[in-house]
């Protein structure tokens, strides 16, 4: 099921009323239940993905807590990571691996004999196995007691509102939480509405609305002059923000509805100052992760500078390939790689070259700053959104090689985008600055906050895109 | 306790509050967009709204963005002495056909009725429901509309209960259409006055490779649309009209042909008919300019003239 749509709007509400009608002891099944057919609402049979890695990482829990000896230990946290890799690989990068490797022997003039599966993508698969890794290597580190009872766990794995998309939660946050008894709390649930509501805008009104811009320029890209190009290539780092921010709001909402608390996964990154400010801003619940689980085990700050440079690359290359079994993101993750390595090597010299020119803190130097940063983020949304590494490059060189034309596409929706871009910047603008006047949600008057909730009900409705468009997260 | 009580009493107190008000303004704009909607004085909605309420000519050609620059109307009128309406959507397909037809026979019987039909048009294609949306001002009209509708979704029915969403998408082309009448079409036909460069249009390949399976929706639509004019007794032709280059889908042409075949329609392809091979004609690869648009209805006129009242099934297969 996704959440634009209407079988959604009867769903949340439905599951959260039985959430509160039923005694405290049913809770769980409840959310259990809903969870489970909200994940068979797209290809039932890969329920069983889930139970199988559920049941591994379960078993791994408790004996990882019971077992003393460290090598046992380590040997029962390999295995249980090797199970959800493993199905990874599997369901995700098999093909991908094995279409390299024809591209390779073909080369060499050999064939490959391995087959090709014929297999579809289970929805949400790298979320939900990298939330189930973070449980196991917690238990391992020993910050987290094994969970002992089954349907908490597979409920910690399979909580609906962030089951498909994230946020990819830690068991320190998320799982003690399914023990504690939530009363309806007023106050919870009109916070949890605001923000789905607020989700709703951002992926309806603005991210599916600049699609359609952003999917006639990039499917038929030889066609188009290079300003059209930079456009879509701009839109589509706004659709891709508030498609997937859009998702995460309404996932923290629904679950606050139902008094959870669920990790902030998005703090406004268009507005950060540099590539490593948007990375502490852009997807948190999976830079997180990586810091967490990949780079610091590799050394973290603490080893020499070539070293870190090379493990800051990885986790950007592993990151990239997280995303997508396509050499587009392995070169997106690898781009923001050097970006990031790029600013270090020259933050000496750039701190230097400030405080010469006396510039620290100057109001312009940060917006110059604020603009580059989106710049360099803007190119690397292209390999991203392309198919191929192909159109990739010639996109980039559609931009370079200036082509005249100028493309509108239908103009009324064009203007749709345009004024959607900017209530985005203007609520954006008033988050990272917090600004009184633009305050409409969270008003003293109650009138304004009313007015606000009912004409944002009838912007989604009128402006809406209700094609039942997939969120762009969902494939990883 | 108490305290959380209370609150939640004025949380449902407000949530109610917000949910009358919402239904409240959904309404008043629906009934403000209707009246716009109503009254449009040009744009794709003045043509529903002419089809839907007021046609009274005796000729009604259907189709997609072909039929409304390929049907010359005036021409038509003169040529046959029959005053004729051109009701072709840019982006529409059978379904949109179909539904307009069902609009027009609520009120009016016209003489003949033209279909204009894409080889792909009983092909499966990834928008083509969602673009139905585009009916929904017209829900109330009839049951055949609300048929169509389901098709796009199980829930449409269900959504249309808000007025706003059945002006989804379309406000701004609503006001600009009310307010600032463009000219150009008359009666339906929206001719198009450039040139195509062929150097571009001959490099041009399709990006993406389409699908040639077929619809049972469509299949549905082209039986229904027949079936309808069969009973109301109104002479139907069935046309493709010409494109620059062959763009045929195979499953889907020959599935037109057998149903035109069989319930003996009379159907002709002009995909590929030798007259309309100059690129002087065409405006883009699949629509003929307005000089391209005057001769391709000469030709449909003669064509009429000559089938007018036959009722044998004349086919007439330029391709194979």
């Amino acid at each position: 099921m996704i959440f634009n749509s209407f079988a959604f709007l009867l769903f949340f509400p439905l599951v959260t009323a039985l959430y509160f009608l039923f005694p405290y002891k049913f809770r769980w099944s409840i959310l259990l239940a809903a969870s489970c057919y909200f994940y068979m609402f797209f290809k039932a049979v890969y329920i069983l993905i889930l139970f199988f890695t559920i049941v591994i990482d379960y078993i791994a829990g408790i004996y990882l807590e019971k077992v003393t000896d460290p090598k046992r230990k380590k040997a029962l946290l390999i295995l249980s990571l090797t199970a959800n890799i493993g199905v990874l690989a599997i369901f995700k990068y098999f093909n991908f691996f094995n279409s390299n490797l024809s591209g390779l022997l073909s080369w060499s003039g050999y064939s490959n004999p391995i087959p090709f599966l014929n297999i579809l993508l289970p929805i949400g698969l790298s979320f939900h196995t990298f939330q189930a890794m973070s449980y196991t290597i917690e238990v391992y580190r020993g910050n987290q007691k094994a969970e002992r009872h089954f349907g908490i766990y597979a409920l910690y794995v399979m909580f609906y509102p962030q089951l498909v998309a994230g946020p990819i939660e830690r068991p320190q946050n998320l799982l003690h939480q399914f023990h504690e008894k939530h009363v309806f709390n007023a106050l919870y649930v009109s916070e949890g509405l605001k923000r789905m509501l607020i989700g709703f805008f951002k992926k309806v009104v603005v991210a599916d609305r600049l699609a359609i811009y952003v999917k006639a320029v990039f499917n038929n890209y030889p066609e188009h002059g290079s300003a059209t190009i930079v456009l879509a290539t701009l839109f589509f780092a706004v659709q891709i923000y508030c498609d997937f921010s859009g998702y995460s709001d309404i996932a923290i909402g629904s679950a606050k509805v139902m008094g959870f608390n669920l990790m902030e996964n998005f703090r406004r990154p268009y507005f950060a100052k540099s590539i490593s400010e948007f990375w502490s801003r852009w997807h948190i619940s999976l830079s997180s992760w990586f810091k967490d689980y990949v780079y610091l085990p590799l050394g973290g700050n603490r080893v020499g500078k070539g070293k870190l440079y090379f493990n800051l690359f990885t986790v950007f290359m592993i990151s990239g390939l997280w995303h997508g079994a396509n050499w587009t993101f392995i070169v997106w993750g690898a781009l923001h790689g050097v970006y990031l390595i790029s600013g270090m090597i020259t933050k000496d010299w750039r701190t230097r070259l400030v405080k010469k020119m006396g510039l620290e803190n100057n109001l312009i130097l940060n917006f110059l700053n604020t603009g580059f940063t989106i710049l360099l983020v803007t190119l690397g949304w292209i390999f991203f959104r392309a198919v191929s590494l192909t159109q990739a490059w010639s996109m980039i060189k559609g931009i370079i090689v200036f082509k005249p034309g100028f493309f509108i596409g239908e103009p009324s929706y064009f203007l749709y985008d345009v004024i959607a871009i900017t209530a985005l910047f203007l609520y954006e603008f008033k988050q990272e600055y917090g600004l009184p006047s633009l305050q409409f949600l969270h008003n003293e008057r109650l009138f304004v906050r009313m007015t606000t909730y009912v004409f944002l009900v009838l912007i989604i409705l009128l402006f809406g895109v209700f094609d039942g468009s997939q969120f762009i997260y969902f494939q990883f | 306790m108490q305290s959380l009580k209370k609150i939640n009493k004025q949380f449902f107190t407000r949530l109610l509050l917000v949910v009358l008000f919402c239904i409240s303004l959904d309404q008043l704009t629906g009934v403000i967009l209707y009246y716009f909607l109503s009254r449009q004085a040009s744009g794709e909605f003045a043509v529903a709204n002419h089809m839907a309420y007021r046609m009274d000519e005796a000729i009604l050609v259907l189709g997609s963005s072909r039929a409304s620059h390929h049907y010359n109307t005036s021409r038509i009128k003169n040529g046959l002495m029959l005053s004729c309406f051109n009701g072709g959507r840019d982006g529409q397909g059978l379904l949109y056909s179909t539904a307009m037809l069902e609009l027009v026979l609520q009120h009016h019987k016209p003489k003949v009725v033209i279909l204009d039909m894409n080889s792909d048009a009983l092909s499966e294609k990834e928008d083509e429901r969602d673009k139905l949306s585009i009916l929904l001002p017209y829900l109330k009209q009839s049951d055949v509309i609300k048929n169509i509708l389901v098709i796009k979704g199980q829930f449409e029915l269900l959504k249309s209960f808000f007025q706003a969403y059945r002006y989804n998408g379309q406000v701004f082309s609503i006001i600009q259409h009310y307010f600032l009448p463009s000219g150009g079409a008359v009666m339906g036909f929206n001719p198009l006055n450039d040139k195509m460069d062929v150097s571009k249009s001959l490099n041009k390949q399709p990006t993406k490779p389409y699908s040639d399976r077929i619809a049972n929706d469509n299949v549905n639509a082209l039986n229904l649309f027949i079936n309808k004019c069969k009973s109301e007794k109104i002479q139907l032709f069935v046309f493709i009209s010409p494109r620059y280059n062959d763009d045929t889908h195979l499953n889907s042409y020959l599935k037109i042909k057998s149903i035109c075949e069989n319930k003996h329609v009379i159907f002709r392809d002009y995909t590929n008919n030798v007259s309309f091979k100059n690129p002087e004609y065409y405006s883009d690869r699949a629509h003929l300019n307005s000089k391209g648009a005057d001769l391709f209805t000469d030709t449909v006129i003669a064509f009429i003239k000559n089938n007018r009242h036959r009722q044998q099934p004349y086919i007439y297969l330029s391709k194979r």
